[in-house]
This record gives C-alpha cells, sequence and structure tokens, in this order.
C-alpha cells in the first residue's frame, strides 16, 4: 500500500502528473521521488512561514518527524487561510518546476535545430 | 493560468538542481530553527529579578487587567525564563477569557462527577452537588483521582465560543493549564474540567477544593486573586503544586 504524504492532498493530481509525464518513463520513479522532496520542502517552507517565531521549532520538529496523521490532525486545527496559502503555493511551485523543466528542454531543441 | 506544453523530455539532472537549490534555501531561511528537544534548563533569575516578576503578576491579578499584547508577551517571556518551561496565555490561536483574575472555590462535584466522598482525602468537607460538568462526564481513566486539580472558566464569554462549541469543547477537555498564586509564590498544574461558572461577572475562574487548598488561593495576602496560562508542552512541567 502506498503511503499517502501528508502535503499531497494540497495539490492537484492532474497537474503533478502533467509534469511527471514530461519525463521518460525509465526516469519518472526518480524525478517523482525529487517533485516530492521539492514539493515537501515548499509546505515545510510556507508552514514555517506563517508559524509565530516562538512555536517554529515545535511545528519543524512536527513536520520533520514525517508522521502524517499527526500533520494532518494538526493542519486540520490551522486557520483556513493557511491550508489555503499551502494549496496556492503547491501548485504555484508545481507550475514554476514546469515551466524550468520546458525551458531547458525547448532551449536544447532549438540548439539541436 | 495554462501549463506551458510537455515536451519530449525533461531533464531530470535540471530537476535536482531544483532541489538541491531549493534545499540550500531552505536551509538558509530557516537555520535558526532546530527542532526542539532539550528542555529549557531554569535560569537562575536574580531575586531583585523574581519580585519583580512576581511584583507584576500580582498587580496584574490584582487588578484583574488585560494587559496589552506585547507587555503580556514580555510577562510570559519572563514567567517562563524563570519557572523553565514555557507558559502562554494563547495556544494554537485559542486562548481563556482572561489570564488574571479571582478564583471561586468549586464542589469537586460539579468539576468531576463521579468522585466518591471517600476518595477525598485531602478536603474531606467539599460540598456535593449532583449535575453534569458542562466539558461532560470524565471517563474513569480520565480522572483517577478525586483529589485532582480542577479548574473551571467561563469560556462561554470567548467572543466566537457559539460558532465554534463543539470544537472548542473537544479542544479545551482536561487541556493542562499552570496556575500561579503570585502573592505566595506557589504554582498548580491544572486541568480544565468546566467551560462555565455560577457567578462568572464575580469570578474568572473556578477550582476544585484541593486546588483551592494547594495553591493557597485563598490566603490573606492571595484573596483569590491567581493568573493561569497555558502550557504548551506539559511534558516539560513538573506536575503537582511547585514552591517557586
Amino acid at each position: 500500500m502506498t503511503q499517502v504524504l501528508w502535503f499531497e492532498q494540497f495539490f492537484s493530481e492532474s497537474l503533478y502528473a502533467t509534469v511527471l509525464e514530461g519525463f521518460a518513463l525509465n526516469e519518472q520513479a526518480a524525478a517523482e521521488k525529487k517533485l516530492l522532496a521539492i514539493l515537501e520542502l515548499a509546505a515545510r517552507t510556507i508552514l514555517l512561514e506563517e508559524t509565530e517565531p516562538a512555536y517554529q521549532a515545535e511545528v519543524a520538529e512536527l513536520l520533520s518527524s514525517g508522521d502524517t496523521n499527526a500533520i494532518t490532525a494538526w493542519l486540520s486545527q490551522q486557520l483556513l487561510s493557511i491550508t489555503d496559502a499551502l494549496r496556492e503555493r503547491l501548485e504555484r511551485t508545481i507550475l514554476q518546476i514546469q515551466a524550468q523543466l520546458a525551458a531547458k528542454s525547448s532551449s536544447a531543441i532549438l540548439h539541436s535545430v | 493560468m495554462t501549463p506551458p506544453s510537455a515536451p519530449s523530455t525533461y531533464s531530470l539532472a535540471l530537476l535536482e538542481e531544483i532541489l538541491q537549490k531549493r534545499q540550500e534555501e531552505f536551509s538558509e531561511q530557516f537555520s535558526a530553527v532546530q527542532p526542539s528537544v532539550a528542555p529549557r534548563i531554569p535560569r537562575q533569575t536574580p531575586k531583585s529579578e523574581r519580585d519583580e516578576v512576581f511584583a507584576k503578576l500580582a498587580a496584574a491579578a490584582a487588578s484583574l487587567t488585560i494587559l496589552p499584547e506585547k507587555e503580556a508577551l514580555y510577562l510570559e517571556q519572563q514567567v517562563s525564563d524563570l519557572l523553565g518551561f514555557e507558559v502562554s496565555s494563547t495556544l494554537e490561536e485559542k486562548k481563556l477569557t482572561c489570564s488574571f483574575g479571582k478564583i471561586q472555590a468549586l464542589d469537586v462535584f460539579s468539576l468531576s462527577p463521579q468522585a466518591h466522598p471517600e476518595d477525598m482525602v485531602s478536603v474531606r468537607g467539599a460540598r456535593i452537588k449532583r449535575g453534569r460538568p458542562s466539558l461532560g462526564w470524565a471517563k474513569q481513566t480520565e480522572v483517577s483521582d478525586a483529589n485532582r486539580y480542577l479548574l473551571a472558566n467561563h469560556l462561554v464569554l470567548l467572543e466566537d465560543w457559539h460558532h465554534k462549541y463543539a470544537h472548542y469543547k473537544n479542544w479545551y477537555r482536561w487541556r493542562k493549564l499552570l496556575l500561579i498564586n503570585p502573592f505566595d509564590r506557589i504554582s498548580v498544574v491544572v486541568e480544565l474540567a468546566s467551560f462555565t461558572l455560577p457567578n462568572p461577572m464575580q469570578y474568572q475562574f473556578g477550582g476544585s477544593p484541593a486546588l483551592i487548598r494547594a495553591s493557597q488561593a485563598w490566603s490573606p495576602r492571595a484573596q483569590g486573586f491567581v493568573c493561569v496560562f497555558f502550557i504548551p508542552d506539559a511534558s516539560r512541567a513538573q506536575s503537582g503544586v511547585q514552591q517557586l
């Protein structure tokens, strides 16, 4: 059974799949790992930015524990604006990555022509 | 925003580069934030500073005041340093109706109705009242000791109580708090057992007989005036009564 990561519910699966499909089939598994690592970093950044400095250490501890249940329970107690910000920023991160990858890829095509 | 059209293949190396860059940015931005593992060691506070902190707490408690945010934060910081663990007037955006106020002696049965008179070793004279406490019946495992220190606060006065009643009830129930009697310099780790008070206009808190006795809240000096704070990490606070 695949473990659902705590931040996976905050971005569009179809958008994420679009980026993965851009990689060669044999590279998709490795790309997925890296992509999830980037998204986790982005999610942690947003949540730490939204947390008062006094509690940042505790939040950092919770997030680095990787305990999906504890993090989800904690997130459900947060303000709606925080989870909205998380959703918005994670989708923006995916789009940024896609744009960076696409720019490199198209410039490579241009050079080959 | 429409995503750019998918090219033939993206570069895995570039994705790796992006990941590394973001990791660097993250550690740069949050280098100061380390998960808290080591308990805070109580600082040896000079006597004059201790006196000053207790005087401030006593003044705030006696005047039933609501301190300005900055002043309250500073005071909380001073108290945290003095105690060796963090205390706060807000926790996860939630707070009590006030941090400073007068405590009323309540009968133990309005806070913990399943207690038996025989269990109450410390306060045998506590009056018995039939009736369910506002935060519900406690399971035997939750309140095994009738002499535990239980506190009530009239949370109904919170601005958004009626909108978030169900959530709040769940959140506040048995929440660990620190009650300080600044006049006699006694602190007690208490649990929130009720969100209503029989006389909320006159009293801000209610306490079980054991709590009133242990905290000496009604000593001639204290006259019922106490301070109550949340304990964000209750495991670091020594339970029971402490002479500060």
